[in-house]
């Protein structure tokens, strides 16, 4: 026996000595930070239920590379491959792929290509979640108090547009900007989808620091009120409302015919608005085995998949894009605007309502259900503890789930116009 | 459907409103080109969502309008 033969029983690390510096170190980074994405999410200051998956996807992904045999190699990388030649590759999925015969292969070899082909590169795992959201979501906030509600969700939307001049000021095209500009909404399934109709070819990483920032808004944005909120205003008390019920028959129509506007104005992003409307009519119907069924295993399911596949996806030679250190400034420009746009909204409410409006609610607009409204909810009573907000803040937040959806709309529909 | 049916002046107006944004952004901006369709197609857009507006003040208005013995405290 050789020893070439010896390594080649380590196939993980001889493929690590086998690559380029930048490969060795973005591998070894990668596998570092999978680590750390885990710790952060056991910990909760990240999200938990995708950080787990994704840390774990992102550090397998980077150890298990192996020498492809010649016709996989060949499957994967769509050219012919030298029976004698070394290529590097895995054996999760190959993104990459375009080919049907080739799909086919791989789908056969890999075992996470079927789920990454048949969905998540259309869509599907997104709508999926979108779906759960929409279970979980009571329009009778939004109908409520539509006004309130619709301009924090517009005010807090000054992320997603602002974000997109100044991503082409700094050298994206108008696809990617649109694209990394939603990550301003704060909605992850909304920018996979953006991402995956318009840029294609930065979906990963733009997907990938829109899941890391959206996790952190939850730790970071709490720090963004105190800093524009003084406290005097924080813990203002609004006044007491009975609470009257807007009825499932009115949730349930406005729902459909929302769906069928929507669709019709927009029909790129009618995946998104179905699923999100199939969630609230089936819950607005009573349809509770539906009801469970999505907000259990559709939802989770989804989540899960969507970061194992988002960890998988993180490998070092398909990440490694020159790109990724704009997305990432532009990523957190895209957030902290939002967040500053809503509560720029809540603090005109505070005028326009002749100062009984809490403005800590502008910060709900912003649509990460229902995390930034449990934030502001959190703010307001570590200030006044008997103050209650909840109900202002969901409208918001339902609001901008609802928005988000219509600019991820807009921007589909009139980015490919544009020339 | 009895509350949907109370309230069908507001239903009616935002759903003829919807329509109507939406016959312009993706009918009537079909036949133009340039900035007169991106014009055509933000303004049924506008408008289509500003029928939507529409039923959401109308179910509000029904709320703010609804006896005591609806609310609950």
């Amino acid at each position: 026996m050789h020893f070439h033969d010896i390594l080649n029983i380590f196939q993980g690390l001889t493929t690590l000595f086998d690559s380029s510096w930048s490969i060795l170190v973005a591998r070894v980074g990668l596998i570092l930070l999978g680590m750390a994405l885990v710790y952060l999410g056991k910990k909760g200051i990240l999200e938990p239920l995708l950080m787990i998956p994704m840390g774990l996807g992102m550090c397998a992904v980077n150890a298990g590379v192996l020498f492809l045999d010649p016709t996989t190699a060949a499957a994967v990388t769509e050219t012919p491959v030298a029976p004698g030649a070394l290529t590097h590759g895995t054996l999760f999925m190959a993104p990459l792929v375009q080919k049907t015969d080739n799909l086919m292969y791989v789908a056969q070899v890999d075992f996470l290509q079927p789920i990454y082909t048949f969905a998540f590169s259309n869509g599907l795992i997104a709508c999926f979640v979108f779906m759960g959201i929409g279970v979980l979501l009571d329009v009778g906030f939004l109908l409520a108090r539509p006004f309130l509600s619709m301009f924090l969700a517009l005010a807090a939307e000054l992320g997603t547009v602002a974000t997109f001049p100044i991503a082409v000021a700094m050298g994206l095209n108008y696809r990617e900007a649109a694209s990394i500009a939603m990550v301003g909404g704060a909605d992850g399934p909304m920018v996979l989808f953006t991402s995956l109709t318009l840029a294609k070819d930065l979906f990963v990483p733009i997907t990938v620091v829109a899941y890391l920032y959206l996790g952190l808004t939850y730790g970071g944005y709490p720090y963004l009120i105190r800093l524009l909120v003084p406290a005097k205003l924080r813990g203002l008390k609004m006044p007491a409302k009975a609470i009257v019920k807007v009825t499932s028959d009115e949730k349930l129509t406005f729902a459909v015919v929302a769906c069928a506007v929507l669709c019709l104005l927009f029909p790129s992003a009618a995946p998104l608005f179905l699923s999100l409307f199939v969630g609230v009519g089936v819950r607005e119907a009573g349809l509770k085995y539906f009801v469970a069924f999505i907000d259990g295993p559709v939802l989770y399911g989804a989540t899960l998949f969507l970061g194992l596949l988002l960890g998988v996806l993180c490998e070092a030679s398909t990440i490694l894009n020159p790109k990724v250190l704009t997305l990432l400034i532009l990523g957190i420009i895209a957030l902290l605007l939002s967040g500053v746009g809503g509560i720029v909204g809540g603090y005109l409410a505070y005028f326009f309502s002749g100062r009984t409006i809490n403005p800590v609610i502008g910060i709900a607009g912003v649509s990460c259900v229902p995390s930034t409204a449990k934030v502001a909810q959190k703010e307001v009573s570590n200030v006044t503890p008997d103050a209650i907000i909840l109900p202002e803040a969901l409208g918001a937040n339902i609001s901008g789930v609802i928005t988000t959806a219509i600019l991820t709309g807009i921007y589909v529909t009139l980015v490919p116009l544009m020339k | 459907m009895k509350t949907v049916l109370s309230n069908a002046r507001f239903w009616s107006a935002g759903l003829i409103l919807a329509a109507i944004g939406v016959a312009l952004a993706r009918g009537a901006a079909a036949g133009l080109t340039g900035s007169a369709r991106v014009t055509a197609v933000l303004a049924g857009e506008f408008l289509g969502l500003e029928g939507l507006l529409v039923i959401c003040v109308g179910v509000s208005r029904r709320l703010h309008r609804a006896p005591p013995e609806e609310k609950s405290p």
